[in-house]
């Protein structure tokens, strides 16, 4: 009996019918022509299915790699470019070189000298040039704003997608009291005035969290990943709702229900795989919106704390120098948008990818 | 006949050609009228004239303010004299120098038509003194009979002040040198007997006043109005009709408005950066410029709270930070022009200035070594919270102070607030949380006494808001800045220079950084520019004019 409810759910999870090849064949068609050789059709399972799918959008793929790329710059680049310089991103060069005789920050490729225990100047090279009159280093500071950006980006998408889509599940599963009362709340979330809200909690709560750094984060990214969280998980709620009211009408539920499986079981093991898919592009795009929040609210100096530099903060120190030194709002501004291009052009192949009537 | 005939052709042709020649060479007249625009960066702390003790307020309140004795609306030394205003001559002194009869000249009227009386100063004692309004300034009230009683709570006014017909009498508690140039500060400027009755610590909105002009509206955070006073005889240049700052934009929109001339005067400053190129561009004080540039007595600091345990009976900590800092560094955030560093109290130019070469300007390797080996065992936990103002280039000055500390083994938060909250909560002990602030200080009026005594003697910092933002409470300067107050001529700058230098050298309240320039960008619209630092920083609103 067992066997039989698992074959069946697993059947209407299309996830283990496996034909192989003439076994396949009902007995009849076969005697037709045994010399027909159909060859090995191979039916494939979901996994297999979405990514080919995916293989075969180039621009998604591109964002990928983009972003897997990005990542290792990041993470294990910024660490490594920092080494080979020989400074780190927040140490001024203003004894000689990191401003130039207009007392501007410094242009790319530029060489400054950073003052030894000895006294002695020591040349170093700045890539992008300096970021401000503060004279630090571009180039340091656009990857570790990377670092910044890309943890809260990610963080903040976990967090608010864990809270969605279990309220979601919930919700869209239970129905009565439970639906009710999670949608209501989503309503009330998704009316507050989002940006307000966020600049009154990173301002107040912001205090507070801002040097929980686990060790490795930078500071402020907590707070702004606790911010986000809270306040971005009703848009997973309601997508993981309607795909989990859709699911609980599905047959291989019934057959779960049918053999005894717990709410809970059915939840576990055949609500939430379904919930992948759509999750997997929500963290793609809320990744991008995050990252994209985190610059805003750095903007507008109530994110990264000082003198930790996030692609906000250098976009916000640039304005200063548009005339002078124009490069300075480009550099971030291009990292901010190929990054959130690269994940929303991720984001839009997975939809596609893991919609089997997609048209491409 | 013939001939007197033709002398007076003669006569009234030169007469006319003297006046075509003496109208073609003349330069743009000024012309009366119109709206002066302002930029402000952030809004001001308060317009109240007992409460507001910002450099951008009291700018506008140098023009709807009548005081008994006023700074003349002229530059240089003829601007630098305590004049009488509303009082008709200099005070009748008494023999010991402690009581002050001023007489009220007949003619100011307030904006809303009600005459100006020597009860009108008498209100604005009180008003300044009483505890409810919770005024950052009454530090410059101390010499008053009777106002530390009302400050304090224990009497409903101020005793040492009084109105008779239109005499007004001051007694003081010591012959004090400075109260002419006391009595020039916004906050005993004249009150209308409406305001007088107003109490209220948030301050008040909108007032009839007695200068050139008056405040018609004030929207938070967004803009003041000011309109010419219709009832004004007093003498004073009022060339606008309507002077009207717009609050909130950014010095990058400050500065591209007063290019365009949709705004007149970038209030707020202009991008640091971009000072060296106007200056190429449209010359630098040239009579009427767009650009000018006024040293002034001022300075810019970072206050150390000797009230926290960082701090507190730590000066070798303290003298760590002023070898630490860099200077130069910080003044090059400020852009050209920005100012000349130092590394003592008072400013060059103030009674009692004495370079004394204490701390250095310029930070090499050995200046690094010097702050570290200072700082080494004194650093009790090494961590700090540092305030600034989030606009213009503090936030990068914060970041390079906070680098200078990071040397030395202090690890420190920064915290940025709009300008008049950073000011008015280092200055309220329930709030001070800070270890340090970057500071600004614009003197008052010429005297030292405005540098020492108001920023740094120990018997304010218990008052619910103050100045000495070191929270600096030495029982020996103290006393010596007490006594250095009551002495008079080159004695005074004397005592004051031996202050500041022993201050300084054995027990720092501050790390002083620059004392920086007034640089003023002005649109190609006005004319009539006037500059007088000691009444305010800026051109003096009420003579600017539109050509």
């Amino acid at each position: 009996m067992s066997n039989l409810a698992d074959s069946a759910e697993a059947a209407a999870n299309g996830q283990a019918v496996i034909l192989r090849g003439r076994a396949a064949l009902p007995p009849e068609d076969a005697a037709v022509d045994d010399d027909f050789d159909v060859g090995a059709v191979e039916a494939r399972g979901y996994w297999e299915g979405v990514w080919l799918r995916l293989r075969r959008d180039k621009l998604a793929l591109a964002g990928g790699v983009f972003i897997v790329l990005l990542f290792v710059t990041a993470f294990a680049g910024a660490p490594l470019a920092s080494h080979f310089l020989g400074h780190g991103p927040n140490e001024p060069f203003l004894v000689s070189g990191g401003l130039d005789a207009d007392q501007l920050p410094a242009g790319p490729w530029t060489h400054v000298g950073k003052l030894t225990e000895n006294g002695e100047l020591e040349q170093q090279l700045f890539v992008l040039g300096s970021d401000s009159t503060l004279a630090r280093d571009e180039f340091l500071r656009l990857l570790y704003g990377a670092q910044v950006s890309l943890e809260v980006g990610v963080g903040a998408t976990l967090l608010s997608l864990l809270l969605g889509s279990i309220a979601g599940a919930v919700a869209g599963f239970y129905r009565g009291w439970a639906d009710t009362t999670i949608s209501r709340l989503v309503d009330l979330t998704m009316a507050f005035p989002y940006l307000l809200f966020v600049i009154t909690l990173a301002g107040t709560l912001g205090t507070r969290l801002n040097h929980v750094t686990f060790g490795f984060l930078g500071e402020g990214v907590v707070t702004l990943v606790l911010v986000f969280g809270l306040l971005g998980w009703f848009y997973s709620a309601r997508v993981m709702r309607s795909v989990a009211l859709s699911i609980r009408e599905k047959e291989f539920v019934e057959a779960a229900r049918m053999v005894g499986a717990s709410n809970r079981r059915i939840i576990r093991s055949h609500v939430f795989p379904h919930l992948v898919g759509p999750l997997i592009v929500l963290a793609t795009l809320n990744v991008a919106a995050f990252i994209l929040a985190e610059a805003g609210l750095s903007f507008l100096g109530l994110g990264i704390q000082l003198p930790t530099a996030s692609w906000g903060n250098l976009l916000a120190d640039a304005p200063q120098y548009y005339t002078s030194r124009p490069l300075l709002m480009v550099w971030p501004g291009v990292a901010l948008l190929l990054t959130t291009l690269a994940f929303n052009l991720l984001g839009d192949g997975l939809r596609d990818a893991f919609d089997p009537r997609g048209s491409r | 006949m013939k001939g007197k005939r033709l002398l007076g052709i003669a006569l009234a042709i030169s007469s006319l050609s003297l006046l075509l020649v003496a109208a073609a060479t003349a330069g743009p007249t000024a012309k009366r009228g119109g709206t002066i625009v302002l930029d402000m960066t952030t809004d001001v702390d308060y317009i109240d004239p007992q409460l507001s003790y910002y450099g951008e307020t009291w700018k506008l309140e140098a023009t709807t303010a009548c005081k008994l004795m006023n700074w003349p609306d002229k530059e240089g030394p003829a601007g630098a004299v305590a004049t009488p205003e509303v009082a008709s001559g200099l005070p009748l002194v008494s023999k010991d120098g402690k009581t002050y009869t001023f007489t009220i000249k007949p003619g100011f009227k307030f904006s809303n038509g009600k005459a100006v009386t020597a009860q009108s100063f008498v209100d604005a004692v009180n008003r300044f003194a009483n505890p409810k309004m919770q005024s950052t300034g009454v530090a410059f009230l101390d010499i008053i009979k009777g106002a530390q009683a009302a400050v304090d709570g224990k009497a409903g006014s101020v005793s040492g002040v009084k109105a008779r017909g239109n005499k007004l009498t001051i007694q003081l508690t010591k012959a004090s040198p400075d109260l002419l140039a006391r009595l020039a500060m916004p906050f005993y400027q004249a009150i209308d007997p409406t305001l007088a009755r107003q109490i209220d610590a948030n301050g008040i909105n909108q007032y009839a006043s007695c200068g050139p002009y008056y405040f018609a509206s004030r929207t938070p955070g967004r803009s003041i109005t000011l309109k010419r006073n219709p009832n004004y005889k007093g003498g004073r240049t009022a060339n606008a009709d309507t002077i009207q700052v717009n609050i909130g934009n950014s010095v990058d929109v400050e500065f591209q408005n007063v290019e365009k001339g949709t705004s007149d005067y970038a209030s707020g400053g202009i991008p640091a950066t971009e000072w060296k190129n106007i200056v190429a561009k449209y010359g630098l004080n040239k009579k009427d410029g767009r650009v000018q540039v006024r040293p002034q007595l001022d300075i810019r600091y970072v206050a150390m709270n000797h009230s926290r345990p960082l701090f507190k009976n730590n000066p070798q900590l303290a003298k760590a930070v002023n070898w630490a800092v860099d200077r130069q560094a910080f003044s090059a955030q400020g852009g050209y022009l920005y100012g000349k560093r130092t590394g003592q109290i008072l400013p060059p130019g103030m009674l009692g200035y004495k370079p004394a070469g204490i701390y250095p300007l310029k930070v090499t390797a050995n200046t690094i070594k010097q702050a570290r080996k200072l700082a080494e065992g004194n650093l009790r936990g090494g961590k700090a919270v540092l305030w600034s103002s989030n606009a213009g280039t503090a936030p990068l000055q914060a970041q390079l102070i906070q680098y200078n500390l990071k040397q030395i083994g202090i690890d420190a938060e920064i915290k940025l607030l709009p300008r008049a909250q950073q000011f008015t909560n280092a200055g309220n002990p329930q709030t001070a949380s800070f270890d340090m602030t970057v500071e600004r200080w614009g003197a008052d009026y010429a005297d030292p006494y405005d540098f020492m005594n108001i920023l740094l003697d120990g018997k304010q910092v218990t008052q619910p808001q103050h100045n000495n933002y070191a929270y600096f409470n030495v029982a020996k300067y103290n006393k010596e800045m007490t006594a250095a107050s009551l002495l008079q001529g080159p004695k005074r700058g004397v005592a004051y220079a031996a202050l500041d230098g022993n201050m300084m050298r054995s027990n720092p309240p501050w790390a002083p950084l620059v004392n920086s320039n007034d640089r003023i960008f002005l649109s190609s619209r006005v004319g009539c520019v006037t500059i007088n630092e000691i009444s305010a920083t800026g051109p003096l609103l009420n003579v600017l004019c539109l050509k």
